[in-house]
């Protein structure tokens, strides 16, 4: 790691030569994963990165340097070639005063799984793979893996600012594959928490195992869904990807800062139905996509993105905050010092509403109801999103019928907000990974159940005639 | 990172085999938003991938310390002991030929930082400048790395190359009236002054305002033409179900269709490591085999599955060069050409739709089943014309189904930046959801 003495000459460097801001930005990461397929182990692989990044400011526009070999003549030779492409060659003042930020940390844990015992590990892998045979005889493959990362982080800047922050976080992920001779079906289920291995306490390894072979399990014999424009149930947990996508990266200043967001411009005004209110909380204890600070050393915070339906704030970074005249939200994040830190979300969600989940299915005579939902995507610039539908039921009479397969949704993050017209009592979050400019990165969706009015479902079945 | 030194103490640990790979990567890339340079990246890193025989098992780790010995060591001691496949696994001593990958001559790394700047700037103008539906131009980024690749193992093996490539891009938002639409174009580049910066403007000014005052299409079932890109995404997806290691372990659904029909015989499908053209040509692969060009599908007939050397001894099939990444990857993957110029495959469909952008794969696709759902845009095609833009909907079925009947296969062959080609297909039936 980098000495303070060391950090200072390259600040003096950054800012003596253009540079109106400098920040340095070191990590070390070690990842465990393994890997097992009916039963038998097929990899075990450990990975350790440890790099540094600096990244320069000038006005609204950023230079940025990163490396794994700690050697400071080489630092500082990435800092000046950096320095020799800003376009004006300002001497700033460059004096720092250090100001170590000292915090309790809102995230800790109790058995560190770079000290667990590999054997332990597998153990868990096995019981979670057992379990998911044990559902159903129709359970034919299953594959069990499990993956942990201790990430420490020193981010420094000129400003003076020197935080540490350590995270850890551990995920398990089963896949089970039912077959009856004709389909093949699989379900997966892949919890996860900024927590140590006490997680598997919590939420056992039988319980995520029995989980992905109920979905393969139903999913098997589910029909075609149809494909129309209905309104959708989405259930909650995962269900809340659908936010994520419709309209959480497109109030990202990264979008926003230049007008590349349909919500550009829009602070205060209504985006949404009344019936929703969204917010982004970095700080939520243990939290899959928590941290005490984010990767620009700012304190995370718990941000209200959209109350009872106005728009209250956008998820802002440092270098963007500048752009818009606005504050950083502490929402900056990156998956590694590979990546340029910008803003990103943390733990997202939509509060919960005043109705009981199945008030929701009995209010709709004829959808679909989504019960366990995949991945998507969105284009900030046009809204336009989709995702995935893993585990779907017809709603047929106010009342969850038939099982049906192959659904995904899509619509426009504008138009959809305004159509989420009922959300129920249940609030859960779920995990992810969120791919993006800065990297992948964990965060956590989350909502309680919704109604959306006339989704656009996408099925490989021929529509009825049911409006 | 003193490789001599890590053989000996790794074997005085009681490690049998042990292969070193080494990867050094120097990357720069710059990005221009409203003629100013928006971000400059420079970067320099070298990775070590250390993978040792261990009491009979292969024990892998990544490092960036390449001087932490004791830290390799024991990760691979702890990795072989955890792994209880019964899969054989081994160090290779190499092959007795490598082919010759003919050295492209990329003259970009060699021009000023200036005159980068000064390229992507003129090509931010110039888009803007195109049309006056072009409302801003999102991104306008230069890409140039620079790596190299040693693999060293205790077999006595050897092997080192080089890779560079340079890559610009830029994303255009068009605006008119209230609507809005986004697109976006790659380019490889060798050359600065060969860059036809007119042509790519003009194309990416089309594909953009081409999109603009798109409608919702009906519900239901109709013919479709899958543009080269489109179609280069979904081969992608694909892929997976070639992939020897989940046809091992019967995951893939095609495991036990080896000579068999799987697609439309129209459907010829190549992994060629010495393609001219192609963007991932190598000689050898992370394991240090030779690489060689595989006919994976031969007018509809499963011929081969790509191997790493794990999967072909399991499936006692012939490894081709195919281990990267840890697992297994292509190289230059791609559709053959058809016959037929893409006007008269839309002739041909008379009515129906073009699909030219899809996304969400990583969701709407399902790796084990091939059934998919996926969000699409595109054109509506009437009286064998390309009539109007369409957007918003999906297109949904199952892929091995699909291939079974092609109606026709364009011969506009192209490679993209991913290391897919594909060319334009007709399909005489898909299910469509819109409004």
């Amino acid at each position: 790691m980098i000495k303070k003495e060391e950090l200072e000459e390259l600040f003096h460097l950054a800012l003596s030569n253009g540079g109106d801001f400098a920040e340095v930005f070191q990590e070390e990461k070690t990842t465990n994963a393994y890997e097992m397929l009916n039963g038998v182990v097929e990899n075990s692989a450990k990975k350790k990165i440890q790099g540094v990044s600096i990244r320069i400011y000038q006005g609204l526009g950023s230079v940025y340097a990163y490396t794994n070999h700690f050697d400071l003549l080489q630092l500082k030779d990435m800092v000046l070639t950096l320095c020799d492409s800003l376009e004006q060659k300002e001497d700033h003042d460059h004096s720092i005063k250090w100001n170590e930020i000292r915090y309790e940390n809102k995230h800790p844990i109790h058995c560190d799984p770079n000290q667990c015992d590999r054997e332990e590990k597998i153990k868990l892998l096995t019981r979670a793979n057992d379990a998911a045979f044990a559902y159903d005889p129709g359970i034919q493959k299953v594959i069990a893996s499990m993956a942990d990362e201790h990430q420490d982080v020193i981010i420094s800047n000129s400003d003076g600012r020197y935080v540490k922050d350590t995270r850890v976080r551990v995920r398990m992920r089963v896949s089970a594959i039912a077959e009856d001779g004709e389909k093949t079906q699989d379900g997966t289920c892949a919890p996860g928490a900024s927590k140590g291995m006490e997680f598997f306490e919590e939420t056992t390894p039988e319980s995520i195992g029995k989980e992905a072979a109920r979905i393969a399990k139903v999913m098997l014999h589910a029909k075609e869904c149809p494909s129309k424009v209905m309104d959708v149930v989405i259930d909650n947990g995962f269900g809340g990807v659908i936010f994520h996508e419709a309209c959480g990266h497109a109030l990202e200043a990264a979008a926003v800062a230049k007008h590349q967001s349909v919500f550009a411009d829009r602070l205060g005004e209504k985006i949404a139905n009344e019936a929703v209110t969204a917010i982004d909380d970095g700080t939520i204890p243990n939290a899959w996509g928590s941290a005490n600070v984010d990767d620009e050393g700012n304190f995370t915070r718990r941000n209200v993105l959209i109350e009872n339906g106005i728009l209250k704030s956008y998820m802002i970074d440092t270098l963007n905050a500048r752009r818009m005249h606005l504050t950083s939200t502490g929402s900056s994040r990156r998956e590694s010092y590979r990546y340029e830190s910008v803003s990103r979300m943390t733990n997202t969600y939509l509060a919960p509403g005043p109705y009981k989940p199945e008030e929701l299915i009995a209010a709709t005579p004829y959808g679909l109801y989504a019960k366990t939902m995949g991945g998507g995507s969105v284009d900030p610039s046009t809204g336009d999103f989709n995702f995935a539908v893993l585990e779907g039921y017809l709603i047929e009479n106010g009342k969850i019928t038939v099982p049906v397969k192959g659904a995904t949704l899509i619509g426009n993050g504008a138009k959809t907000l305004m159509d989420i017209d009922m959300v129920a009592d249940n609030l859960k979050r779920a995990q992810g990974m969120c791919g993006a400019s800065s990297g992948s990165i964990p965060t956590d969706v989350g909502q309680p159940a919704i109604r959306v009015r006339n989704m656009i479902v996408g099925g490989s079945k021929d529509g009825d005639n049911h409006e | 990172m003193n490789k001599k030194q890590l053989f000996e103490k790794a074997k005085a640990e009681g490690i049998e085999e042990l292969e070193i790979f080494e990867s050094t990567n120097k990357k720069t890339s710059l990005d221009i938003f409203e003629q100013n340079v928006d971000h400059f990246t420079i970067s320099d890193t070298t990775t070590w991938k250390v993978r040792g025989v261990y009491q009979g098992q292969m024990g892998k780790v990544i490092v960036e310390d390449g001087s932490d010995f004791d830290f390799i060591i024991d990760a691979i001691k702890e990795n072989a002991t955890a792994i209880t496949s019964s899969d054989e696994q081994e160090i290779y001593a190499g092959d007795e030929h490598y082919p010759t990958i003919q050295k492209r001559n990329n003259t970009c790394f060699q021009a000023s930082s200036a005159k980068k700047v000064q390229l992507m700037k003129t090509l931010e103008r110039e888009l803007l400048e195109s049309d006056a539906r072009i409302a801003q131009v999102m991104e306008a980024s230069y890409v140039e790395s620079c790596s190299q690749v040693s693999i060293t193992n205790s077999k006595g093996l050897c092997l080192a190359k080089e890779n560079q490539w340079t890559m610009l891009g830029a994303c255009v938002l068009a605006k008119d009236k209230d609507d809005f639409k986004s697109a976006s174009e790659v380019e490889l580049i060798e050359d600065l002054d060969a860059f036809d910066l007119s042509d790519f403007v003009k194309r990416l000014k089309e594909k953009a305002v081409s999109k603009l005052h798109a409608v919702s299409v009906h519900s239901g079932h109709y013919p479709i033409i899958i543009d080269r890109s489109a179609m280069a995404q979904l081969l992608q997806c694909v892929f997976a179900q070639f992939h020897g290691d989940q046809a091992a372990k019967g995951i893939s659904l095609l495991s036990c269709a080896l000579q068999q029909s799987i697609f439309d015989e129209k459907v010829t499908l190549i992994d060629d490591p010495l393609l001219p053209q192609g963007v991932n040509c190598t000689p050898f692969d992370d394991e240090g085999v030779a690489c060689q060009r595989k006919v994976i599908v031969d007018h509809g007939v499963l011929l081969q599955f790509f191997h790493n050397l794990k999967s072909s001894k399991k499936m006692q099939a012939e490894t081709k060069g195919n281990g990267f990444h840890g697992s297994i990857d292509y190289t230059n993957f791609y559709m053959e050409n058809g016959d037929q110029e893409v006007d008269e495959l839309i002739k041909q469909m008379d009515r129906g739709i073009i699909v030219t952008d899809l996304a969400g794969l990583h969701a709407g696709w399902n790796a084990i089943t091939t059934q998919f759902s996926i969000q699409a845009s595109g054109f509506f095609v009437e009286h064998g014309k390309i009539a109007y833009p369409i957007n918003l909907f999906t297109i949904a079925g199952n892929f091995l189904k699909l291939m079974k009947q092609v109606d026709g296969i364009g011969n506009d062959l192209k490679h993209y930046p991913s290391g897919i080609g594909a060319p334009s297909v007709l399909f005489p039936n898909i299910a469509i959801s819109g409004s």
